[in-house]
């Protein structure tokens, strides 16, 4: 059975710039990785607003983030071949973006959701996405239009190595 | 010697905050609002209704669908969907069987 992990960040004031990576995994020289799920959501305004997000693949320059390590699902699992790290690159995973990096972004899936609500991405079995092992570009989870409002958001993404 | 043992449920909940609720009420999810693409529904008891992480197997989901147990405040509530749903003030959930009402009387999808 493939191995399942999460990459996600909890209660953290992200950045109000237009098309910042919240989420980013870049997939190494040793597995595939298959997204299962994404999720946004925010608990510091009361105040009902739209806010877009987007799943994009971006290549190098990637962006900078706090670097975040995979956590297993089930906890007999090994650790991820995906290791934390600040800069994007192969092989590496992080969250909540600082700075967008200069590579071409290219969206996969764009979406819109009241940040009362917050966003859940499930695919059916037939939409997940898939990234190959040496692929040069990491999948991120993006706010397109940037942060309506920017304290005490979680979010993150799921993925099985393949 | 003392032993912590941590439930995997437990440490779900230290992985996805969002699945219990806050200290306080600060809102009720509005009618058709669902699950996906909403992440949470938020009904008037202050629960917090969302999807849980482990994809149930074929024979129980909806065709052509994942589904995944419902978790409650961050528990199970033994029922597992593909879909959440709020209208006229009740939680439904689309399971294999159809759409299923939570009833707080029974504390279970009807």
């Amino acid at each position: 059975m493939a191995r399942s992990y999460a990459v996600s960040f909890q209660n953290q004031t992200i950045s109000a710039t237009a098309q910042m990576a919240q989420v980013f995994v870049n997939p190494g020289t040793s597995c595939s990785l298959e997204f299962l799920r994404g999720w946004l959501s925010q608990a510091g305004s009361t105040t009902s607003n739209m806010e877009s997000v987007a799943l994009q693949t971006q290549v190098t320059a990637f962006p900078t983030l706090t670097s975040t390590t995979p956590a297993k699902l089930n906890f007999l699992d090994p650790a991820s071949q995906i290791t934390g790290a600040t800069t994007g690159a192969a092989g590496t995973s992080g969250t909540v973006g600082s700075v967008i990096g200069a590579g071409t972004k290219s969206a996969v899936y764009n979406d819109n959701f009241n940040i009362l609500n917050g966003w859940l991405w499930v695919p059916t079995p037939m939409e997940t996405i898939v990234m190959n092992a040496g692929a040069a570009s990491g999948l991120g989870l993006y706010t397109p239009a940037g942060a309506v409002s920017t304290p005490s958001w979680s979010g993150g993404m799921t993925y099985q190595e393949r | 010697m003392s032993w912590e043992i941590e439930s995997q449920s437990e440490a779900l909940r230290k992985l996805l905050p969002f699945v219990t609720p806050r200290k306080e009420q600060v809102h009720i999810t509005e009618s058709y609002i669902s699950v996906p693409p909403a992440l949470i529904i938020t009904d008037e008891y202050n629960q917090v209704w969302t999807l849980g992480m482990s994809v149930a197997p074929q024979g129980k989901s909806p065709d052509g669908e994942f589904a995944f147990p419902i978790l409650r405040n961050g528990f199970e509530v033994d029922c597992i969907a593909s879909r959440l749903e709020r209208r006229n003030g009740k939680v439904r959930a689309f399971t294999r069987d159809g759409w299923r009402t939570w009833s707080n009387r029974f504390n279970s999808f009807m």
